[in-house]
């Protein structure tokens, strides 16, 4: 009702320009179907919209007369809102199910993971390093796949300060193939670099 | 004997004579009957008879009225000075008669022959009558004809008239109908034309625009990541946000499905266990519906799409700040036991884009939304500290 309100003064504006400037038909002209197509655009535009979301929303409230309320803006976007919170308490309600049925299952299959770290070490696989740049380093690594390597190994490099420009990871069968292009700031890369991962 | 007198009718209906004329013809029939059978008598030879036949045949073919008239003068004198000879050629009638029904028995017929003479006589005086009321027979058979064919015309006439009747009254109807249709119509028409739409106000034109834009605030303030406030876009997130959310309760709807089943199934195993029968484990396997979902996320600075099939995830990251995303992202994926599979991606600019392909580890029931919202809180948290040092 405002957007029509709207449009309705813009008429009456551009009937005052063509009062006021009789001799310059061709330049009102030009104004008022500027705005009135704008205008229109925009009308259309929020209508449509309008229209999409009253068909996505199943609830209809419906009051007398039929005709009247069943296309209202007010009661379209009201609907709206309900449904959306609707919709949002069934997702809040199934995740909390999903939650507890999970917590229900891993009481039942308790994993065990035995962590031993000589026999991680010795499974550290090759590690290459090619100095490139003045403090660029391409790194070549083959890690064993196991949970949680891998963000050791970043927290790693985050840890020392190595900022990875280019990174790719692969995975085959049971190990991890890093290729990394990173930037060092500190002296006695390739050792400092070995002796970082071997120790991790 | 029949035959014979059948012919000369036809010939007689064929020709249509006059009533006189008809009268000679039939009287000429019974003459050369009569020489006929006088001649087989003397003869006794078959061929013979046929002859006559054929003679008397083409007495009744002829046309004159002096042939007509000359076999009448012939039958009054043989009539009147012969009546004994008439007495015999009655008996050889009947003889005949009897001879053509009973040929194998000659000696019995002329026993019957015998005691018969004298009701003879008067069957054949019988017979002399019955001669005229058979030509009265068939003349009257002859009119018959006519009037039979002149009454099954009338009951055609007849059987018109009613057809005449029933299409009268199917005009009738159909007029009926005709009325009734337009009748419903109008009635229709007016009952359409009665309706009138009445409004009625109780709220200011002000009252009503202040309502409407609370009610847009309030779509606005559900939507968790609003791009613009003008009511278009409100109304255009209001729409991509309804659609997530379908697919989000769709997915898990899925998952609970999955979920209960599988605890169903563990109860199996755990039964079969204590019961000691491993055969029963084959028979608790089921089939699962494949799972499919997405979803996107955008804020500031952050951009993630995650997609999942069956139990692959892979999750598109894009950040507008420059800091190393890698670790977070690695230690966010172990919080939500999701096993790395590949990762490619690196600094580009300002920017920093990642793709990472992971698995489900198996009895983790993660969902879209769940990783989408994770990883935009990670993230943000991240900027933040960064910010701050």
């Amino acid at each position: 009702m405002s957007l029509d309100e709207f449009s309705f003064n813009a008429e009456n504006g551009s009937n005052r320009e063509r009062m006021r400037r009789k001799n310059y038909d061709y330049d009102t002209q030009v104004f008022k179907s500027k705005n009135l197509e704008v205008e229109r655009r925009r009308r259309e535009k929020l209508s449509t919209r309008i229209l999409l979301l009253r068909s996505l929303v199943p609830i209809i409230t419906m009051q007398q007369p039929l005709e009247l309320h069943l296309m209202n803006k007010a009661t379209i976007v009201e609907d709206a809102i309900t449904y959306i919170e609707t919709q949002q308490n069934i997702v809040q309600s199934l995740s909390y199910e999903l939650h507890e049925m999970e917590a229900t299952s891993e009481e039942i299959k308790p994993k065990k993971e035995e962590i031993d770290a000589a026999e991680e070490m010795n499974k550290l696989g090759i590690v290459q390093a090619t100095k490139i740049d003045g403090n660029k380093l391409w790194v070549k690594m083959i890690i064993e796949k196991k949970r949680g390597r891998f963000k050791k190994l970043m927290e790693a490099m985050d840890n020392i300060g190595i900022e990875l420009i280019d990174t790719n990871v692969t995975t085959l069968k049971k190990a991890y193939l890093v290729t990394t292009f990173m930037q060092v700031t500190l002296g006695k890369i390739g050792i400092f670099v070995m002796d970082i991962v071997w120790g991790n | 004997m029949s035959s014979v007198w059948c012919g000369p009718k036809m010939y007689e209906e064929s020709s249509c004579y006059d009533p006189d004329a008809m009268m000679a013809e039939g009287a000429e029939d019974c003459f050369p009957q009569m020489v006929s059978e006088s001649e087989a008598v003397m003869s006794a030879t078959p061929t013979q008879t046929h002859t006559h036949n054929t003679f008397a045949y083409s007495y009744s073919c002829g046309e004159d009225a002096a042939n007509a008239n000359g076999p009448i003068a012939m039958e009054h004198p043989q009539q009147n000075p012969y009546n004994y000879s008439n007495t015999q050629f009655v008996e050889e009638l009947y003889s005949n008669q009897q001879f053509t029904y009973h040929t194998p028995t000659p000696d019995l017929l002329d026993l019957l022959h015998l005691p018969n003479p004298i009701p003879g006589d008067n069957r054949t005086n019988v017979s002399s009558v019955s001669y005229d009321p058979y030509l009265h027979l068939n003349l009257q058979q002859q009119q018959q004809p006519t009037l039979r064919e002149l009454l099954p015309h009338m009951p055609a006439l007849r059987n018109d008239f009613p057809f005449g009747g029933a299409a009268g009254g199917d005009d009738i109807q159909d007029f009926g109908n005709g009325l009734v249709d337009f009748t419903q119509q109008e009635v229709g028409k007016r009952r359409g034309g009665k309706r009138t739409k009445q409004f009625t106000s109780t709220t200011t034109e002000r009252q009503r625009r202040v309502d409407l834009s609370s009610k847009f605030d309030a779509l606005k303030e559900l939507i968790p990541n609003p791009s613009k406030s003008d009511r278009a876009s409100v109304v255009g997130d209001a729409i991509n946000y309804i659609r997530e959310l379908k697919r989000t309760v769709e997915e898990l709807k899925l998952l609970v499905e999955k979920k209960r089943l599988e605890k169903q199934r563990v109860m199996m195993r755990h039964k079969v266990e204590t019961e000691g029968e491993s055969s029963n484990l084959d028979p608790a396997e089921y089939s699962e519906s494949l799972r499919s979902s997405w979803i996107q996320r955008k804020t500031k600075d952050t951009e993630v799409d995650v997609r999942i099939v069956d139990n692959e995830v892979t999750i598109k990251l894009v950040q507008r700040k420059k800091i190393d995303c890698l670790v977070h992202v690695s230690h966010l994926l172990d919080q939500l036991n999701l096993d790395l599979q590949h990762v490619a991606g690196g600094h580009i600019g300002d920017f920093c884009s990642y793709l990472f392909n992971t698995k489900i580890c198996e009895g983790s029931s993660i969902y879209a939304s769940a990783i989408a919202n994770k990883l935009i809180q990670v993230m943000d948290t991240s900027l933040a500290a960064a910010s701050l040092a």
